[in-house]
């Protein structure tokens, strides 16, 4: 399985948000990486179909993923920024409900959802309204809708977000685990999400790739140049490649 | 796919907080219209049923001129006068009807022409042949004044149909639903089939809960009386009242699923939850209370009021704009075409143009930022 990005634009308006981004991703973790505005949203919304590039495009295996529609929805995860939620149903609702819009049988729901409640350690709390929850437990309710289908193609933007230390933790384990043939693109600001979790790194930044690699040759790119003190390799990198000192 | 959007909606407490509204209304409003003398004059009224042919009309006047004589009651005695005597005043009316019917068909062509005709010929074979039954059924001559069953199924519907897209992509669901597997064409009509379900399911419990409180008030009577009629000369229906209920109804039911429809069409458009409202409040809502409220006729004619048709078919299929004379059937088919076009461009082209625009514009939004 291949993910292709080939010369990838998208203007709004006089703003060029994604320009000619070329990229090949093969199962694998994948840690998106740049500072806010530099296009990650964008380049995940085209990534996942909901927006049109104006240039460019995206292939899964050399088909146009526009043209594959609910082929390529199948084998979707997507977890956004600003994920919604139904308040006045309870979490187990809430994924029965998703599961349903993701093609799953009404067994193979039930299934999902048990598993994935407990995986994410809110089976106790699945008949409690979503309206009652905390930021932390909706992203993990998020997170499971993310992975209902058992999608081979996972984007997750900014999934820790609102997590507190154990919960990311738990994170982690959970992609670790669900890796493997899928590729999953991470898109996030924390660096150490990536760095622990990702095979290789994208840095984006005002809309170009800038660098691509594995943590370990990101992060030797820009040894002995630290940036500022206490920072790690790839937070260091980072800095270099997207911080203000590289514009 | 159905089944999910229907427990996805009727898990909302809004949608049951509406249609417990819309149902307390047809209990409301008809013990706060209720006639207390209307169950007792028409159990006496019933005690006189039977063909009105020439038998009968012999019978009642009979009966009619025991009482009073030629003249009939004073005015000082009608306040004193019992259920059987006013069963009686009321029945006298009918005994007219027969041989009424060739001055009523001469008139009527006269005015409107050959349709009137068709329609007062079988009123006059209906006498002869003795199929126009004498009585009442208070519950279906009340039920079929289904202006309450068509507010509350509007207000319904109006707070129902908001949450379907703008609701929706105010909880930041679009994104999510975009990206599943079902969540485009497939999601479009699971909703479109679920709002004409909902729709279905709050009509029948209106007229559910109408009928029982009309039964518990008035009774049915003989449902196989003939229809009163309640304009045009208070002349009879060829129908019976259970006949002329089940023609309300009918019509009623159409009328309130291409209502919905319209109301799921004008939901798809997106804006905000407030302009959804506005739009569908001023396009759907407003002309059928204007109509119920301050009788304007054509407005009879826009699908949300149609669905209280009852004085729709008390006049005749015309509708009289200045001195021009436009049957019915031609303005309602003009209407729908009118509305099929417009649905269809909504649905194709305004809908998708706009939901990407608005994720364009939400985009650019992150990108200022």
């Amino acid at each position: 399985m291949k993910l292709t990005v080939s010369d990838l634009t998208k203007t709004f308006g006089r703003k060029t948000a994604v320009s000619h981004v070329n990229l090949e991703l093969t199962p694998g973790v994948y840690g998106l990486l740049g500072p806010n505005g530099a296009g990650k949203t964008t380049l995940i919304r085209l990534l996942v179909d909901l927006l049109r590039p104006d240039q460019g495009a995206v292939l899964l295996d050399g088909k146009n993923i526009s043209d594959m529609g609910e082929e390529y929805r199948m084998q979707l995860g997507y977890l956004p920024q600003k994920a919604g939620y139904y308040p006045w149903l309870s979490a187990e609702k809430f994924l029965l409900y998703m599961a349903a819009l993701k093609g799953l049988d009404r067994a193979d729901a039930a299934e999902r959802t048990r598993t994935l409640l407990q995986t994410v350690g809110l089976y106790e709390e699945r008949k409690k309204h979503l309206s009652a929850y905390s930021g932390g437990m909706l992203q993990r309710v998020e997170i499971a809708q993310a992975l209902l289908n058992d999608p081979k193609i996972l984007i997750l933007d900014e999934p820790t977000t609102g997590l507190d230390p154990q919960e990311r933790i738990r994170f982690r384990n959970m992609i670790r685990r669900f890796s493997g043939d899928r590729i999953i693109l991470l898109s996030t600001h924390i660096v150490s999400d990536v760095e622990q979790e990702a095979d290789q790194v994208i840095l984006l930044r005002e809309g170009h790739v800038v660098r691509t690699g594995t943590v370990q040759e990101i992060s030797s790119s820009v040894a002995g140049k630290a940036v500022e003190d206490g920072t790690s390799p790839l937070e260091n990198a980072y800095l270099r490649y997207c911080g203000q000192e590289a514009s | 796919m159905i089944r999910a959007e229907m427990k996805k909606a009727w898990s909302r407490p809004m949608t049951i907080i509406a249609l417990l509204f819309a149902c307390l209304l047809q209990v409301f409003y008809p013990f706060s219209n209720r006639d207390t003398s209307l169950r007792e004059l028409s159990a006496e009224i019933n005690k006189m049923s039977g063909p009105m042919n020439s038998s009968w009309d012999k019978t009642i006047s009979a009966r009619y001129k025991a009482e009073w004589g030629d003249s009939g009651p004073s005015d000082e005695e009608y306040g004193t006068l019992s259920a059987g005597q006013k069963a009686l005043l009321y029945a006298m009316p009918y005994t007219d009807f027969s041989s009424m019917t060739d001055d009523l068909v001469a008139a009527m062509n006269q005015t409107y022409g050959r349709k009137t005709e068709q329609y007062y010929s079988g009123l006059k074979k209906a006498a002869e042949s003795g199929r126009l039954i004498f009585g009442i059924s208070p519950a279906a001559e009340s039920m079929s004044d289904q202006s309450t069953v068509g507010i509350g199924f509007l207000l319904f519907m109006l707070l129902f149909s908001c949450s379907l897209f703008a609701g929706e992509r105010n909880e930041g669901m679009a994104p999510l639903q975009a990206t599943a597997h079902d969540g485009r064409r497939r999601l479009f009509f699971s909703k479109c089939l679920a709002c004409q379900i909902s729709a279905l399911i709050v009509w029948i419990s209106e007229n559910a809960v109408y009928a029982l409180t009309l039964t518990y008030l008035y009774g049915w009577g003989n449902l196989s009386a003939v229809c009163q009629g309640y304009n045009k000369n208070y002349c009879p229906y060829p129908l019976s009242e259970g006949q002329f209920l089940l023609a309300v109804l009918l019509m009623g039911f159409a009328a309130s699923q291409a209502a919905a429809l319209l109301f799921f069409l004008l939901s798809y458009i997106p804006a905000g939850v407030q302009q959804i409202f506005a739009l569908e409040f001023f396009a759907l809502v407003l002309p059928a209370l204007a109509r119920y409220f301050l009788d304007i006729g054509p407005l009879a004619l826009w699908i949300p009021c149609l669905m209280n048709c009852r004085a729709l078919l008390d006049r005749l299929c015309l509708l009289q704009i200045g001195s021009a004379e436009i049957p019915y059937w031609m303005l309602a088919v003009s209407e729908t075409g009118i509305i099929i076009i417009l649905s269809v461009f909504i649905v194709r082209f305004l809908g998708r143009k706009a939901e990407r625009a608005q994720v364009q514009e939400h985009e650019l939004n992150e990108v200022r930022i």
